[in-house]
């Protein structure tokens, strides 16, 4: 049983097409392994048993009739808490949708469904994709599988620790500001952020209308290109979502690097960084060379005012969200979250405009830089995860509580609406180090290819 | 003119958010200072940027489309 768990996505989906393992089986893996893991790890929220092993085995009677849906039909997946399942309670995190039950499925979870996913459950995370840890102030912590008395890293912590653990074949994550690819490196899986507009977000718990994005969290390249092809595409329900076709993002995955120029920013991603995440990310970028790609140097000055815009616009959109819950429901909130909400309301309009001017300024700098190499490559996260309840770490000579660490690298992408991929590239003080691969936009296909390289 | 940017105030139309204020323990205020004693250095830089020639962005798809 713990045999087929260990199998990757794109594996089990090759075994159940061959008759060797059933849909009912992987889902019975999968419920065995919760059952005996998620105790510490407190990875999962709700756990949908019974539904899963019905849907299950419908799907097991489907295959036998002679019907395959193709690579998801049967394959058990778990769904970070803030995508909308119907009859099946969506919290957010929070204790304010604590009993919440949609009356619909998000566009994503629908697709999913129809490509033959088996739903596992719905999985913790930051109270509503508010931080960077998957401390939950209502739920507990989300404990890191390598450790469990470190962090899992946020806000799609029991995404990762879910996928890691093999508790689930693969996961759905959001990321305002890294919240897909900060836990995926810290906890040593794939997390790809897809182009703002190329994957839906309609049915989703918002926490930046302008900076969310989902995307796949998995345990290899292929099982991410996998669930971003189901997944991917225009829906007229998310206003922002791109009219654009869908491309085969498995066809190319073993094209290699041979010719493609890498940028390496000389600034910024190397300052605040534990040594040993350095080595693991400039032995990967070595990997890279080796490969055949073209290694340089790239300059990107001002990410300062980067920073500044994203923490502006955030603070804005996400207390506009939450505003008439604050003046109702504040109790509710857990402490920490109720404050970061307060921020919001220390903004004026002209603040956050300025900030979208700078959104302007910083993402014209960057294709700028990306018209001359093919992709960005930085460390993911600049720090191994912290212990659960730390209140500061130190790197690179800064002390700063964790958060700051967290997304320091990836928010970028989030502004200014860029793919971003991590990948495992090695370990640092025994854990998990993510390499980040961000690239132009609708080039997501590209990102994979490099880093499956660094899988071979 | 001014030379200095204003310092933080509270947005003037939310009145009960000086009643959300007020609910605060003493040590979440302080949290609460210090957060925005760091929001004041992230808008001191968008302050001092050049940004003359630009506009608010649209997300980032929309201008991506024809």
């Amino acid at each position: 049983m713990s045999a087929l768990a260990d199998l990757s996505l794109s594996e089990l989906s090759a075994e159940i097409r061959a008759g060797h393992a059933s849909p009912l089986e992987a889902a019975e893996a999968c419920l065995a392994r919760i059952s005996t893991l998620d105790g510490e790890l407190n990875s999962y929220l709700t756990v949908c048993a019974e539904e899963a092993l019905a849907e299950a085995a419908r799907l097991t009677e489907e295959l036998a009739a002679g019907n395959w849906r193709g690579p998801l039909h049967g394959v058990p997946l778990a769904l970070k808490d803030l995508f909308e399942t119907r009859g099946t309670r969506t919290t957010a995190g929070s204790r304010i949708l604590g009993e919440w039950v949609p009356e619909r499925d998000a566009t994503v979870v629908r697709r999913l469904r129809t490509a033959g996913m088996v739903l596992l459950g719905k999985l913790n995370m930051h109270e509503f994709a508010f931080g960077t840890t998957s401390e939950n102030e209502h739920y507990g912590p989300v404990r890191n599988p390598h450790d469990p008395t470190r962090i899992a890293g946020g806000s799609s912590g029991g995404s990762a620790t879910a996928v890691a653990a093999r508790l689930c074949y693969g996961s759905l994550g959001s990321d305002t500001g890294g919240s897909i690819r900060c836990p995926a490196a810290v906890c040593g899986i794939v997390g790809l952020k897809p182009t703002y507009g190329r994957v839906s977000r309609a049915g989703v718990v918002p926490l930046a209308w302008s900076l969310d994005h989902v995307g796949p969290m998995t345990r290899t390249v292929a099982d991410a290109a996998l669930l971003l092809e189901s997944i991917a595409g225009h829906d007229p329900a998310d206003s922002t979502s791109a009219q654009r076709p869908v491309p085969p993002y498995s066809r190319d995955l073993e094209a290699g690097v041979r010719g493609l120029r890498l940028g390496i920013p000389r600034e910024f991603f190397w300052e605040a960084l534990h040594p040993e995440v350095e080595g693991a990310v400039r032995g990967a970028i070595a990997r890279l060379q080796d490969a055949g790609a073209e290694v340089r140097e790239v300059r990107l000055p001002g990410l300062e005012l980067a920073a500044a815009a994203q923490a502006v616009i955030l603070r804005a959109e996400a207390t506009a969200y939450h505003r008439d819950w604050l003046q109702t429901r504040a109790a509710e909130y857990g402490p920490t979250i109720r404050l970061r909400l307060l921020e919001g309301h220390f903004l004026s309009a002209t603040d956050y405009l300025d900030a979208q001017r700078a959104r302007r300024v910083v993402r014209r700098r960057l294709l700028e830089v990306l018209g001359k190499v093919d992709a960005l490559v930085t460390p993911a996260v600049p720090i191994p995860a912290s212990q659960v309840g730390a209140q500061q770490v130190t790197a690179g000579g800064i002390t700063a509580p964790p958060p700051y660490f967290m997304v320091r690298n990836t928010a970028l992408f989030n502004l200014t609406g860029l793919p971003a991929l991590s990948v495992p590239c090695g370990h640092a003080d025994g854990l998990p180090v993510g390499l980040q691969i961000a690239g132009r936009p609708w080039e997501e296909a590209l990102l994979l290819r490099v880093g499956r390289v660094l899988e071979a | 003119m001014p030379t200095d940017p204003p310092s933080l105030t509270p947005n003037p139309d939310l009145k009960l958010d000086s009643h959300l204020l007020l609910d605060l323990t003493p040590e979440e205020l302080v949290d609460l200072q210090s957060r925005l004693s760091a929001l004041q250095t992230q808008l001191a830089v968008l302050r001092s940027a050049d940004l003359r020639d630009a506009e608010p962005s649209l997300p980032p798809s929309l201008e991506e489309q024809p």
